[in-house]
């Protein structure tokens, strides 16, 4: 009996992830000791101004006023300043906003940004969430990378710009000697999934905790580590 | 070695915890600055590249038994993560202690780095002219010697580095060997600065303004009577940035100067040094594009010249397959090999010919044609 080959398809993630507390206070450490390094570039405003000028005159009368404020040890800035971060501030989280409530449609790839996601497939026959292609068998004489690629366009269409990673299986789940499935991997770049009702019903985007649910105990235990 | 987590189980907004916050005068809700390509590398790159260079028949390769071994000791720990206990934390040796600190000139924030950091340490007692490796005791700095090395690791005798030199073939599964950004070093040469030395002004200002740290000036260190130049003459310009400085500037050139580059062909994924294959990718700014930089560019009148810049990106990738893999995967554009093997194949030959490259050949067939024409007249 011939191996089956599925496919663990990964929108990498496209925002940073959010900063815990120590870890800010930590970055915001690290920030006030490359301030205070020898080979910081202090800030010389002889070079950008014409000695003498209004231009710098405004310039120093606007800064010689502030205390060195650094994230350490933040001084009172002017009123303007401080304006213009609450409303940079606000405007952030507005679009953070709007990004997280896409979080709750499984099916679109503009959810949980910060994090990985990988797609999951639900068998029109068996009824059971697993990994795209888990249940087709590779033909004679093709490679594996090759099985992966065309697995992936019967069941899931062919709009979606994948890549490749490798041409070697990321993990592998054998239920017995001759019945084995051989996991590669694949980054989405572009598109979505276009499904083929005769084969898939149901398409989600999933991080690993939610797959940890809906993908079977085997399954989900060959790739726990990788992913 | 990495330990994720996920960006679901951090709260969202970072909250003051009582009194650690008054204490230490920090502002939990100030803006950081982190790398982009740095959080890349560390969340999706790393396993990308560990996929793509993982050799199966490596004798690195754990055997069945130590495989089963590290297993059970990994289920051992994700069954122990919510009780960590000091004891642990105490029995763990020195040097096992991802924060150890280290007696570096710039300081480590991460893990990335970290390896980055300790690579130069490692590599720093080189006995002079044999070039064989040593490595230094970490507490009193004295050196191992060769044979006590060899039965340190497998991977310190000769045949079997040297078999794992290579990234394509030979990489073997140990996310120690995981290629990362060492340091990135920007480099000015100007020989005209012989006769004036002011020139050297607007070639560090220019450094300073791209890297946003200090440059330091770079002496001659061989003479040359043609060219009146003494050894110790500040001739040039230099600048060394580390991780996170030196992903900040690799994502700079990515994105916004060499997108502007008119009839620029890519990066050369060979390394400069002929016939030879480091972790080292140099690739040069040319001196009309220095100006598009955007530290440079609103302030271009301020520079009475601008130099070609020479980038050096080192990084613990022992082959240039592997360095290439790594900046590729930060979306730095690349040459293909076989174009550039061909170019220096054909570069080679017409030297071997004697054929000297003339750039005004095309001219000089008109010429020709021309005081032929006057003769026959």
């Amino acid at each position: 009996m011939l191996p089956s080959v599925a496919v663990l398809l990964t929108r990498n993630p496209v925002t940073l992830r959010p900063l815990s507390a120590f870890e800010t206070a930590y970055l915001q450490y690290r920030d006030t000791l490359a301030l205070k390094a020898s080979n910081t570039k202090q800030f010389s405003h002889d070079h950008f101004f014409k000695k003498g000028s209004i231009l710098q005159q405004k310039w120093l009368a606007l800064h010689n006023s502030l205390a060195h404020s650094s994230p350490a040890s933040p001084s009172i800035s002017s009123k303007q300043v401080e304006d213009e971060f609450i409303a940079a501030v606000a405007a952030i989280n507005e679009t953070v906003e709007k990004f997280s409530a896409k979080d709750a449609d499984v099916k679109s790839l503009d959810r949980k940004l910060a994090d990985p996601v990988f797609l999951v497939v639900k068998s029109k026959s068996t009824g059971k969430w697993s990994l795209p292609g888990s249940f087709q068998q590779i033909k004679q004489g093709e490679l594996l990378h090759e099985a992966a690629k065309r697995s992936i366009e019967e069941s899931c269409g062919t709009k979606m710009e994948t890549w490749a990673v490798g041409k070697i299986p990321i993990g592998h789940v054998a239920k017995s000697e001759k019945d084995k499935t051989f996991i590669m991997k694949q980054l989405i770049l572009s598109g979505q999934v276009d499904l083929n009702p005769s084969v898939v019903s149901e398409h989600a985007w999933l991080t690993k905790e939610e797959m940890k649910e809906k993908l079977g105990k085997e399954d989900f235990e060959a790739i726990q580590d990788v992913i | 070695m990495f330990v994720r987590r996920l960006a679901t189980s951090v709260p969202k907004t970072a909250t003051p915890s009582g009194d650690f916050a008054s204490v230490s005068s920090i502002d939990p809700l100030a803006p950081v600055a982190r790398a982009r390509l740095e959080e890349h590398h560390f969340s999706s790159l790393a396993d990308d590249l560990l996929v793509l260079a993982y050799t199966h028949k490596s004798p690195l390769a754990p055997s069945a038994a130590e495989f089963e071994a590290a297993k059970k000791k990994a289920e051992a720990l994700r069954l122990d993560e919510k009780r960590l206990s000091l004891t642990k934390l105490f029995q763990t040796p020195l040097a096992k202690l991802p924060t150890r600190p280290l007696d570096s000139p710039f300081p480590v924030t991460n893990l990335l780095s970290l390896k980055a950091a300790r690579y130069d340490m490692y590599h720093a007692n080189m006995a002079g002219g044999r070039m064989r490796r040593r490595l230094s005791n970490i507490i009193d700095y004295t050196t191992i010697t060769d044979s006590q090395y060899s039965k340190l690791d497998r991977m310190k005798i000769k045949e079997v580095r040297e078999f794992h030199r290579g990234f394509e073939k030979n990489f073997s599964p140990r996310i120690d060997h995981l290629p990362a950004i060492r340091k990135v070093v920007l480099k000015i040469w100007d020989e005209k600065a012989v006769n004036n030395k002011q020139i050297l002004l607007p070639a560090l200002l220019s450094l300073e303004a791209i890297s946003g740290t200090r440059a330091e000036p770079l002496y001659a260190t061989i003479k040359d009577a043609t060219k009146v130049i003494r050894v110790g003459m500040p001739l040039g310009a230099q600048v060394t940035l580390h991780p996170p400085q030196a992903h900040e500037f690799l994502d700079k050139c990515t994105q916004t100067l060499l997108p502007r580059l008119r009839e620029w062909p890519g990066i050369s994924p060979l390394c400069s040094k002929r016939g030879k294959s480091t972790g080292i990718i140099g690739f040069k700014i040319p001196v009309g594009s220095v100006g598009a930089f955007p530290d440079i560019e609103p302030h271009f009148d301020l520079y009475p010249q601008l130099f070609e810049i020479n980038v050096e990106i080192h990084t613990t990738a022992g082959t240039d397959k592997g360095a290439v893999a790594l900046l590729s995967g930060f979306q730095m554009p690349f040459r293909t090999r076989e174009e550039v093997v061909a170019e220096l194949k054909a570069g080679e030959e017409a030297r071997k010919a004697g054929i000297v490259e003339d750039p005004y050949a095309k001219f000089k067939k008109k010429e020709e044609a021309a005081a032929a024409k006057g003769k026959k007249k």
